[in-house]
């Protein structure tokens, strides 16, 4: 191990905020994700990631600026609707959900890609930053006084989405949990299973578009389900599932922040690479246990 | 007269225009236990889950305690279809069984030491408190069902839906449950249970409703096995019919226990 890089990440505050801003946005994620992990939906994560990616185009024309709220309220709208269209298709009958879902949200990515490509020459938005994200660049953005402090904004609105993850959790975990079992006894014993279902989705499509900036529309859909499948293979229960993404968190964010360093290159996908490795590791590990 | 437990008027279902059920038209009086059989794509788990809302029928209504389904949730108790379970969902045994409590936490509720209590009577009841702890993808066959009882238990319903609850179990779980379900029934509840097994029906139920598409025949089981019926319901396809049936005409057959 290279004693100079740890040296060097802890000197650095803007290294501190790097690390703490990949921690928060996989935790964000993780959390709804871990739920549409285990109801089977995962699909419904890789479509809210991708049709946020025209919402964001769109608000960024529109407000000049890739910090407006407005921008991460039409994404974050963009997205839930997408996901209610495919629901409502399905549920309309004639037309399979999985082929909904690719249809819808190909498309979605599509006009946004086109948008991005058209427009994004004349005005100051790079391309490869919305859909790889570019902590690096986001971090030195607009600052926000806390406390004295001088925090950077990304650190708030990711921080802001990991507590709105958990505070979904915290709140209505035994609906979704109900809901997302058996939809049917939830329907029966008055848990409003859509309902819940449709917050579900709301705070997937909110997290993800606070994730865009740190690892990009593209790879959200990674932190959506990784952190969830590696807790999935190690726990019995939703609830270890869930502590487990906030330690997947800690640790591919740390992971990541390495890795980028030695290799010099993009954060997001190294804290994305640093998760599917921790996954390999547990998967490694279950298999062992299982043939014991 | 009493209201009935559970009424269906012209009850038509159909999975994108193929018709599925036709005309159901039924009473089941309270505190009855009702066995629900017919082949195999007779409709049976689809009235279940027309009945519980979970399909739109293309006409018809159903009321259960007399009222329509939203006036009366919480009080409908449901097993379901064995291939309808996530087995591999990461829940153990107590948290299924805690499940049957939700009803009235509303949005922001969590259940507590009575909730705990319920479920944990429950799985005493089924005899699964010894492995409360267990995922349930790691159960037996004849465990999983002991645990979607506790479940129906725990919810302290006063009709239960119950969706081939013998299927895959052994054969103390299969006495185990018929025991429980005649204790529901002798505490006042109305239970339906969708069932295969010809020979053992006549003995586990006193009322039977027998489908196929529409209802065949629907009654005492006195009034219902009949080798007409029987023949009427299954159209001959099963070998073991003409064996029950003529041991239905020896008079050897009926009887409740
Ligand atoms: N989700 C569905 N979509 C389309 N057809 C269905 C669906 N569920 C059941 N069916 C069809 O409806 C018929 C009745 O099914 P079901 O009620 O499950 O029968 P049973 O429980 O009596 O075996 C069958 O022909 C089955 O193929
Ligand atoms: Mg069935």
């Amino acid at each position: 191990m290279n004693w100079e890089i740890w040296q060097d990440l802890l000197q650095s505050p803007t290294s501190l905020w790097l690390m703490l801003a990949s921690a928060f946005t996989v935790m964000a994620c993780g959390v709804p994700g871990t739920f549409l992990v285990v109801r089977r939906m995962s699909l419904a994560g890789d479509a809210i990631s991708h049709s946020v990616l025209p919402g964001i185009v769109i608000g960024f024309l529109i407000s000049g600026t890739l910090d407006s709220p407005w921008i991460l309220g039409g994404a974050a709208l963009s997205g839930w609707l997408t996901v209610m269209v495919i629901g409502w298709l399905h549920r309309s009958g004639s037309v399979r959900e999985d082929a909904a879902t690719g249809i819808v949200f190909t498309a979605m990515f599509a006009i946004g890609v086109v948008l991005l490509r058209l427009y994004a020459g004349k005005v100051d938005l790079d391309p490869d930053c919305v859909l790889f994200g570019n902590l690096e660049t986001a971090i030195h953005g607009a600052r926000v006084g806390v406390f004295g402090l001088d925090v950077p904004q990304i650190v708030l609105v990711t921080g802001g989405a990991a507590v709105l993850g958990w505070a979904m959790v915290g709140l209505i975990y035994h609906r979704l949990l109900v809901g997302s079992f058996d939809p049917s006894l939830a329907a029966l014993t008055g848990q409003a299973p859509r309902r819940t279902e449709s917050i579900l989705l709301g705070v997937t499509a909110l997290v993800v578009v606070a994730a865009f900036q740190t690892v990009g529309a593209v790879m959200s859909v990674a932190l959506l389900v990784l952190p969830a499948a590696s807790g999935l293979l190690m726990c019995r229960r939703v609830p270890a599932i869930l502590g487990a993404v906030a330690g997947h968190a800690v640790i591919s964010s740390i992971g990541g922040m390495v890795i980028a360093t030695w290799a010099g290159c993009n954060l997001g996908a190294s804290v994305v690479i640093c998760g599917a490795v921790l996954l390999v590791l547990v998967w490694a590990v279950s298999l062992r246990k299982r043939n014991r | 007269m009493n209201v009935p437990a559970l009424e269906t008027h012209e009850l038509s279902v159909s999975y994108r225009g193929k018709p599925v059920l036709h005309g159901v038209d039924i009473e089941v009086p309270p505190g009855t236990l009702t066995g629900i059989m017919g082949p195999n794509g007779a409709g049976k788990s689809t009235l279940l889950k027309a009945v519980m809302g979970v399909i739109q029928p293309d006409s018809g209504w159903v009321k259960l305690l007399g009222k329509p389904l939203g006036e009366v949730l919480g009080r409908i108790g449901y097993v379901p279809q064995r291939e309808s379970v996530d087995w591999d969902f990461p829940v153990t045994v107590f948290d299924v069984a805690l499940m049957g409590t939700y009803a009235g936490l509303g949005w922001f509720g969590r259940p507590g030491k009575a909730e705990r209590a319920r479920a944990m009577e429950a799985l005493e009841q089924t005899g699964m408190v010894d492995l409360a702890t267990r995922k349930i993808g790691e159960l037996s066959g004849g465990q999983q069902q002991r645990t979607f009882i506790a479940r129906a238990l725990a919810q302290k319903a006063e009709i239960y839906l119950m969706d081939e609850p013998f299927a895959g179990v052994d054969a103390a779980t299969e006495r185990a449950i018929i025991g429980l379900l005649g204790k529901l029934r002798d505490e006042g509840r109305t239970v339906l249970v969708v069932h295969h097994d010809l020979q053992s029906a006549p003995r586990y139920f006193e009322r039977l409703l027998l489908l196929n598409l529409r209802v065949v025949a629907h009654g005492t089981v006195e009034e219902v096995f009949q080798p007409e019926i029987l023949e009427k319901t299954y159209g001959g396809k099963l070998t073991l019919l003409s064996d029950v049936a003529r041991r239905v005409a020896r008079g050897s057959g009926g009887g409740l226990p």
